[in-house]
């Protein structure tokens, strides 16, 4: 399990770049990003190598930002995969609040970052490592 | 509490002897005004031919209520007793941003009563000549920069003159001189606090005890927000630069309403409509009348704030009554779909809301009839969770509250902090682009 930073951002040009820019400066390494548009607002949800050290740095630069338990999973890319991921989480009766995925490279592996509504379990956890997803935590995600 | 006077006599004088020296210096005034070419004009048609034709408030209250197009139109000298500037030692002017500029005059002895004053003042919110005044506001032609420095002076604080803005000197200021006192504007001070952080300083590590917040109206709210920022006593002062400036009315260490200064000014509150004096307690129009200046005499002067007096006594023990905050003006008012907004009473609402940070902007737009709303306010940096949900709970909060206050269902825009504008001079928070009718 990880932790997902979530950055308020004002809907204009240049308040990403100002987010990159700071998180830039303190080498802070982001793997992975959305920005979700709520209007006038955004919500830049950032997966980064070290979440807590990323949050303090935009705190500090008063940025409003929080962190968000998350779950970051490797999905081996092949057809029906990301089906069986939310399967199971359906089957314990989870429900998935926010998800983004992308694939680096085809055929490879696939990352999936997913934010739920009920905490994951342990026991849903090891169930997912068995059906070959690999749960990763922002130190091993590469 | 500790209570200091600055002039015990007068400020805790009953109310009998307060109007004797009202009535006493008023007869000086009024001579002085037959020097003036507007009053002598006005003496002359309403039949008054001597200060003793004067010498009841009954009289007085005759008098012509003053605007400031009746300033605008004397200007520049239409106001001023004599024929030159001989006995003049120092002038004042507004900005004038919105058309003719009004002048003020003061001969030595009128600067010396103002000085006095805002010394009178300064001690009434808790300052001794221990303290390090930091005056922030501008110089030069607005009163509150000189007025403020010269009681300050009088008081025996070291006053630091460094004038508006620049704001990392400011703070460099504030920790090596040990500053504890700022004058300052409510926005500035809130633009400050982010300032002082982003700039490595803990505010614990300065010596500030105290802001005299003015030029600008604020509320109870920003009060509050901004001395637990701070961790400070915040004080209003109510003045403008036809009445002297600062000086006018001041709080107290007790913090409950102004003290109009009465051995100095006489106040009256009107209906702003039919110009009838009200009863204390009412809101209405503050009208005031400067016992203390010759130079330029201005009886019954409309400022066009709203307000109401306090009838109750001050804990402090002062007997001159208090004004409440500016409520409002009687020209910044909003008619927004018919209904009478003052920007003061969305201000009030939505400084309540803790998720909310320092600052908003109102917009007004037209869509084919109807007038819309805006409210654009900052969120607070420290109470986002990072849940989109809450966000817009938050958003329906803040309209259904304001909907409750101003009776209008308003669109709210959450913003980043420090996005909106901030105002270090006076906060132009109402954007109207509704055109003419």
């Amino acid at each position: 399990m990880t932790e997902i930073l979530n950055v308020f951002v004002d809907n204009t040009p240049g308040r990403i770049k100002s987010v990159t820019e700071t998180l830039a400066r303190e080498n802070v390494n982001i793997i992975a990003f959305a920005v979700h548009d709520k209007g006038e607002f955004g919500l830049m949800k950032l997966v980064a190598t070290e979440p807590e050290r990323a949050k303090l740095i935009l705190a500090e630069n008063g940025f409003a930002c929080a962190l968000r338990e998350a779950m970051v999973v490797a999905v081996p890319d092949k057809p029906g995969n990301l089906n069986e991921l939310t399967g199971i989480l359906l089957e314990h009766g989870i429900n998935i609040s926010g998800i983004f995925g992308f694939v680096i490279e085809g055929g490879q592996t696939g990352i999936c970052c997913l934010e739920t509504s009920e905490p994951v379990t342990k026991a849903l956890q090891s169930e997912l490592e068995q059906a070959g997803f690999r749960i990763l935590t922002s130190m091993t995600i590469f | 509490m500790q209570v200091n006077y600055w002039n015990k006599e007068i400020e805790t004088a009953d109310r009998a002897e307060i109007e004797a020296i009202q009535l006493e210096k008023l007869q000086h005034i009024i001579k002085a005004a037959f020097k003036t070419p507007f009053y002598s004009r006005h003496f002359k048609k309403l039949g008054i031919k001597s200060p003793r034709d004067i010498k009841t408030f009954e009289d007085f209250r005759k008098l012509p209520l003053v605007s400031k197009e009746d300033l605008r139109r004397g200007y520049p000298n239409g106001f001023l007793a004599g024929e030159n500037y001989d006995d003049v030692v120092r002038m004042h002017s507004s900005s004038g941003t919105t058309g003719i500029p009004t002048v003020i005059y003061w001969n030595r002895e009128d600067l010396e009563a103002a000085t006095d004053l805002v010394a009178r003042c300064l001690t009434a919110a808790g300052c001794t000549r221990s303290d390090i005044f930091q005056n922030m506001m501008s110089y030069g032609l607005f009163t509150g920069g000189l007025g403020l420095h010269y009681g300050a002076e009088r008081l025996g604080m070291m006053v630091i003159p460094i004038g508006g803005g620049n704001t990392i000197r400011q703070i460099n200021t504030m920790r090596d001189f040990g500053t504890t006192t700022l004058h300052i504007t409510p926005s500035y001070l809130m633009h400050l606090a982010t300032a002082i952080k982003e700039h490595g300083i803990a505010l614990e590590t300065l010596s500030l005890k105290r802001a005299i917040v003015g030029a600008e109206p604020h509320t109870e709210e920003t009060r509050r927000k901004l001395e637990e920022i701070f961790n400070i006593d915040c004080y209003n002062c109510y003045g403008l630069s036809e009445m002297n400036g600062p000086g006018l009315a001041f709080e107290c260490v007790y913090k409950n309403g102004l003290h109009i200064w009465e051995d100095s000014y006489i106040l009256e509150i009107i209906d702003p409509a039919t110009g009838e004096l009200l009863p204390d307690g009412e809101t209405g129009e503050v009208v005031v009348t400067c016992l203390n200046r010759r130079a330029m005499p201005l009886m019954r002067y409309r400022t066009r704030d709203l307000a109401h007096v306090y009838t109750d006594m001050c804990q402090c023990g002062r007997t001159h009554r208090r004004l409440s905050r500016i409520k409002g003006r009687t020209d910044d008012m909003l008619i927004i779909n018919g209904v009478n907004v003052f920007p003061s009473q969305i201000e009030e609402v939505i400084m309540k809301i803790p998720e909310v940070g320092t600052n908003y902007m109102i917009h007004l737009t037209k869509s084919g009839a109807i007038d819309r709303l805006t409210v654009k306010v900052e969120i607070y940096s420290k109470m986002f969770s990072g849940d989109p949900v809450e966000l817009d709970i938050l958003k329906d909060k803040i309209s259904e509250e304001l909907r409750a206050s101003i009776y209008i269902h308003p669109r709210v825009q959450l913003h980043e902090p420090g996005i909106l504008p901030t105002f270090e001079g006076k906060g132009k928070r109402v954007v109207d682009e509704r055109g003419e009718f």
